[in-house]
């Protein structure tokens, strides 16, 4: 039987409750304070969800992102918001980062601080206790989605997200953060960004094929490599990481899968490549999902193993 | 002159007056919905000839609230587990298929009852398409992405039998126009046989109709272009302005927004039947009302780039409900002046 650590991350849906209030505070008939306190509220709510369902390592929900670039798009200098874009093949839209010039720090972001189109920071709401990991896009995902009008080439542009992440990131007290990859990570080299970001404490999170070689790339093994179950790609992940994760819980259905099942799945995977230990989560971030399936895909990711 | 070429129209939807969208959720589906929603409509026809609009759609869409969610919750099949976000704060109900899709209730049925006893203008019904309702769907049932938009179109070819049935009431053997709604069609551009086969089965066996297709916002409308030889419609209502300059001219520099109509052409050059455009020329993203001359000019470089102006209708990008009514009429307005004034040419 192998070991199964339970993951969740990123966006998560938000309460009906929270989204009126939004609504309120975009129409400046709810002050970004009052706002502020419902976000906290709404967080140790989602907090004590996680842990009730048994979760083992969980991100802020960033019930304040309006997309996973905007507040560190907002929080850097040398990108400017650009149109609404489709996101992916999905049916969400996100406004398009539009890297102009050299990426900066230029507000704190872990103090209160009142944004016009986003929400009120700081970041992250999350105790920053064990277990508690601090969310970022990718590089991959942040080049790919990302309206590149300074005309950086891949590595140079994210050596300069890495720093500036490295910045971002020691204000807070994290040990450890989840790199989300929407897009696959090809062969680009990682280099350049894991200088200022170390892969030891590192959930990489990713999507479709993976390339040893591209892991490689990064110079050190990650704490986890998150994948899907291909055999070729679980090879990988398992090669470069300390604990391998795999992605079986479809954030893009409604249907809810069995726990049974995947513990089976897992177990015979761990045999297969000799793996004593797992992370399991789901496919993508949870916000693409109603709350209420959300928080069952959470609470049945809690009794995979059981 | 000719009065026939550059026919201007609707896209769809318009912005409901106040005393329609407050109450709209409360009283839907109850009397007073149907005295306000009627009203509505024939407030919204008035103003769309008072702009001059020559087709006027089914005046604005006011007997619906949203795109998906009027048509999902006509069907059954669907189960409604809550909101998913859109964009920013931005939310829609997302339905999730966990049975055989059926037609629970006509949808737009009664609209067209009563736009028929209002006007004897030209009209033209969008209704949304069998690829976006299941793209816009979680798909707990069916076998694959395929099955389920086949299964839309079922549902959506049995309400076009029904609507020809009452426009024949009235109108006896003039042409139907119906217009598929695909915002999402080429999202997924290695699913354009799933598109287009989902489509023609939304009209399969139906005559007496001049189906189109409205997509808007994609991000290459060539994967579009390329499925014209299999694609049976009679023509693009497309979005275009959105992405075009407000500079002035004709050449391709000064209208970047209509380049790629010259794909269209090349394509459309290879069919025995050619295709017309609606070309988007006011975008609904703005406020900024497009100045005629602006739209003549966005009109002339289509007319370069498809060669014959017959091939050309004049819309906005899309549903002008995003712009307040005095918005909407000024842009349509001036779409219209630009025609006639262009028409002089032709």
């Amino acid at each position: 039987m192998a070991e199964i650590l339970k993951l969740t991350y990123g966006t998560f849906p938000k309460t009906e409750k929270l989204r009126v209030r939004i609504g309120r505070w975009e129409r400046k008939i709810l002050s970004a304070k009052e706002l502020e306190a419902l976000i906290q509220e709404e967080t140790d709510q989602f907090q004590k969800l996680a842990r009730d369902s048994g979760i083992s390592a969980f991100t802020d929900p960033l019930f304040n992102w309006y997309d996973i670039f905007r507040p560190i798009s907002l929080l850097s200098g040398g990108i400017e918001l650009g149109p609404l874009t489709r996101y992916g093949e999905t049916n969400t839209f996100y406004r398009l980062p539009e890297v102009r010039g050299e990426l900066s720090l230029t507000a704190s972001p872990d103090v209160y601080l009142e944004l016009k189109e986003n929400p009120p920071l700081p970041l992250y709401h999350i105790d920053q206790g064990p277990n508690r990991l601090a969310f970022v896009p990718g590089p991959v995902t942040f080049f790919h989605f990302c309206g590149n009008i300074a005309g950086n080439n891949f590595e140079a542009f994210s050596e300069k997200l890495g720093k500036l992440y490295g910045k971002l990131l020691s204000s807070f007290r994290f040990q450890k953060v989840l790199v989300f990859e929407s897009v696959p990570l090809g062969q680009h080299n990682l280099g350049q960004f894991f200088k200022s970001v170390d892969p030891e404490n590192v959930i990489l999170v990713t999507t479709g094929k993976l390339e040893e070689k591209t892991l490689e790339t990064a110079g050190k093994k990650f704490h986890s490599v998150v994948t899907n179950a291909e055999k070729e790609n679980l090879k990988a992940a398992a090669g470069h990481s300390s604990i391998p994760g795999l992605a079986l819980i479809d954030a893009h259905n409604t249907k809810l899968e069995d726990p049974k099942a995947i513990t089976e799945k897992i177990n015979a995977l761990g045999k297969e490549h000799n793996i004593s230990k797992f992370y399991v989560t789901h496919s993508d971030y949870l916000d693409f999902l109603p709350r209420k399936i959300a928080e069952k895909k959470v609470q049945l990711i809690g009794k995979v193993g059981e | 002159m000719s009065e026939n070429i550059f026919i201007t129209q609707e896209i769809g939807s318009f912005r409901k007056p106040d005393y329609l969208s407050k109450k709209f959720h409360t009283i839907e589906g109850q009397n007073e919905f149907y005295e306000l929603a009627r009203k509505a409509t024939v407030e919204t026809i008035d103003l769309f000839e008072k702009a001059g609009l020559e087709n006027l759609g089914v005046g604005g869409e006011m007997f619906r609230w949203e795109m998906y969610e009027h048509l999902a919750s006509n069907v059954g099949g669907l189960e409604f587990y809550g909101m998913v976000r859109s964009f920013d704060n931005r939310y829609y109900r997302k339905g999730s298929v966990v049975s055989e899709i059926t037609r629970k209730n006509p949808f737009h049925v009664d609209e067209l009852e009563y736009l028929l006893s209002q006007t004897k203008g030209k009209l033209k019904v969008p209704i949304t398409g069998p690829y976006t309702m299941m793209d816009w769907s979680f798909n707990e049932f069916y076998k694959d992405r395929r099955e389920l938009a086949n299964a839309y179109a079922d549902v959506i070819n049995q309400e076009i039998r029904e609507l020809k049935k009452v426009w024949e009431k009235t109108r006896g053997n003039e042409i139907l126009e119906i217009q598929i709604d695909e915002p999402a069609a080429t999202t997924h551009p290695d699913e354009m046989d799933i598109v287009t086969e989902s489509v023609n089965r939304s009209f399969e066996g139906i005559t007496g109709i001049e189906p189109t297709i409205h997509v808007c916002y994609s991000v290459d409308y060539r994967y579009l272009y390329n499925t014209l030889h299999e694609l049976k419609v009679k023509g693009l209502n497309l979005e275009y302005a959105n992405r075009d300059k407000y500079s002035r001219g004709t050449s391709l520099d000064q209208r970047p927004g209509y380049a790629d109509l010259k794909a269209f052409n090349e394509v459309n050059q290879t069919l025995n039947e050619k295709k017309f455009i609606g070309l988007g020329v006011t975008d609904v993203h703005v406020d900024f009302v497009e100045p005629a001359d602006l739209i003549k000019d966005r009109i002339e470089a289509a007319v370069k780039l498809v060669e014959d102006p017959n091939l050309l209708r004049i819309n906005p990008d899309c549903g002008l409900r995003t712009r307040s009514r005095q918005v909407g009429f000024d842009k349509l307005k001036n779409m219209v002046d630009a025609v006639k004034d262009l028409r002089k040419s032709y």
